[in-house]
């Protein structure tokens, strides 16, 4: 197996032991990129001279004998949305094309401060507007199973490096799914943490009171590792929890007994592609061969979750982008003759459309007339989901769905209809409008080979039961990963 | 529900080229009309917050990034100050 391919804690463990070096490592994952990348798209910024450096830098302080991190040494890729100090983060947008943050995320700075190697900025729907990645400025993102698929979205670039072998874990952000999601479609693991528990600072806000830094990964261990690492109280954040975490595992333990799993049948119903149900009854099957009870339930008021969702994130998101005018930063239109001139056209030129009509709805259901029709209706309806799942999680310990209906689509298929698009969400909205964390685990393939994720979700700080449920899932399945004899990139 | 979408656009600071402007009102009819279940939202009384935010201390915190760090992005600025075309119209 090519080093490229191979897991964090596998690589960490050789670099421990001085079986390779992080340099070797960094240029096994830089060549890697050299072959695919065309093909793939995943990448916006590759930094290979900052890599190589931080690469060798690690190697050195290796030589020394320095104790150093279980991620030293690692090539890492950030999405575009969490700012790199000194190094172009531009949200997959014209607005910020050649923004360079003067400053670092908080999470992107942790993993530096463990001597990471980033090797650059991950594609995205911009602004994390999208469920496929085909909203980029910087063109699409294709799937490394079939390059005719969206590799999922927002964060596609990231599952996709993270499949293709370009990087060997990367950092996303979920506000809607857009961690899960396009894991399920790339065969990697994502999970969406706690709301509070990974700093916001430094991550460019979409729906402030949903956003979440996630990790995408190779499998449920390396997850556990980089959760283990970014989470934590930042006082740059005043949505950032103050208390305690322990280091995630991802042992596999051999006994789920006691394990509680919730099947809300009124949800997964709307799953039609009988690959995903299947796949998903056979990872449900799997947990409960291994002790867990399994029952079914009813979550009220989940028909609201997704006009919910969609009411909520684009009311915050009008909001958060409003400050994106062409004065401080970013794209400014040319041929201005006043200031109403030069929001309205830098707006316009910069952003692209699917930003646009999120913009629209979240402006028209904040206005005079229609805040109580819509907004507040959407918010009564997500403290009622908080209160029912809360209730629920009273009586079963996961709740287990397919994390989408249906494995990746064709590129082009659905970018024209919004409505449709949406419904790419339908099961991963309820995480984010509670707060509560969830993790997405690939559990097999469909009929073309496709992968298929199924979604585990846990009440507020359930994080090590998810590692717990998805190890278990992850050691009977198998990785997925691409067809190496085979490789179709 | 129609969405006037031009009077929206204006609210928001964007124009909508001609071109564009039947497909956008078509998609946002739309997601209207995949908004209408919220009117079935009843009253709901919970007690307290559901999602209780911790507040901070309300202290004073000093900028730990420059004034040139963050002039350096500017499109256009003049010593220190941002620059931006005439306001009063």
């Amino acid at each position: 197996m090519q080093l490229y391919d191979m897991t964090l804690h596998e690589l960490s463990d050789m670099l421990a032991k001085r079986k390779i070096s992080s340099k070797e490592l960094t240029l096994s994952v830089l060549d890697r990129i050299d072959v695919t990348e065309s093909r793939l798209n995943s990448f916006i910024t590759i930094d290979r001279q900052g890599a190589l450096k931080q690469a060798e830098s690690v190697d050195f302080k290796r030589s020394k004998g320095e104790n150093l991190s279980v991620l030293a040494g690692i090539p890492i890729g950030l999405k575009d949305n969490i700012c790199t100090k000194g190094l172009r983060t531009t949200c997959a947008s014209k607005m910020l094309e050649n923004y360079v943050p003067p400053y670092s995320a908080t999470a992107a700075q942790k993993l530096s401060e463990c001597d990471a190697v980033i090797i650059g900025k991950l594609n995205m729907d911009e602004f994390a507007m999208g469920s496929s990645t085909e909203n980029s400025f910087f063109g699409v993102t294709k799937n490394p199973f079939d390059v005719t698929k969206v590799a999922g979205g927002s964060s596609g670039g990231c599952a996709a490096a993270v499949s293709s072998g370009e990087v060997i874990a990367a950092l996303g952000s979920d506000t809607g799914g857009s961690v899960r999601q396009p894991a399920s479609f790339c065969g990697a693991v994502g999970l969406k943490p706690t709301y509070g528990t990974v700093s916001r600072y430094g991550l460019v806000a979409f729906a402030s009171s949903l956003d979440q830094i996630g990790p995408i990964c190779k499998c449920v261990r390396d997850c556990a590792i980089m959760l283990s690492h970014i989470v934590g109280h930042d006082k740059h954040d005043p949505t950032s929890l103050n208390r305690g975490y322990p280091t995630f595992s991802a042992d596999t333990i051999s006994s789920l007994d006691g394990l509680r799993i919730g099947l809300p049948t009124d949800l997964y119903e709307k799953c039609t592609d009988p690959d995903v149900l299947a796949r998903f009854e056979d990872a449900v099957r799997i947990l409960e061969k291994h002790g867990a009870c399994v029952k079914h339930i009813s979550i009220e008021g989940i028909r609201f979750a997704l006009p919910a969702y969609y009411v909520i994130s684009s009311a915050e998101a009008s909001s958060n982008l409003a400050r994106f005018d062409g004065v401080r930063y970013g794209f400014r239109a040319d041929g201005i003759s006043g200031i109403n001139e030069l929001y309205t056209k830098t707006r316009s030129q910069g952003f692209g459309d699917e930003c646009k009509r999120r913009i629209l709805l979240g402006t028209f259901v904040l206005s005079e007339g229609y805040r109580d029709k819509y907004y507040k209706k959407a918010v009564t309806a997500s403290r009622l989901l908080v209160h029912s799942v809360k209730q629920q999680f009273e009586n079963v310990d996961l709740i287990a769905t397919p994390t989408c209906a249906e494995t990746a689509f064709d590129i082009g298929k659905k970018v024209s209809d919004p409505v449709q698009m949406y419904h790419s969400d339908i099961f991963t909205v309820l995480a984010n409008l509670t707060g509560m964390p969830a993790i997405s685990v690939p559990c097999g393939l469909d009929k073309d080979g496709l992968p298929v994720g199924i979604q585990l979700m846990a009440n507020s700080f359930g994080e090590q039961t998810l590692f717990d449920a998805a190890s278990v899932i992850e050691a009977c399945v198998g990785r997925i990963m691409r067809r190496c004899e085979n490789d179709r990139i | 529900m129609i969405i006037d979408v031009q009077k929206t656009a204006k609210l928001s600071k964007l124009t909508i080229p001609q071109e564009k402007a039947e497909y956008f009102e078509k998609c946002m009819q739309d997601i209207a009309q995949m908004l209408q279940v919220l009117s079935e939202v009843g009253e709901y009384h919970c007690d307290g917050d559901s999602r209780r935010v911790e507040m901070r201390e309300d202290e004073v915190c000093t900028c730990e990034i420059s004034r040139d760090e963050i002039m350096r992005s500017a499109p256009s600025s003049f010593k220190g100050t941002f620059c931006v075309p005439k306001t009063v119209e």
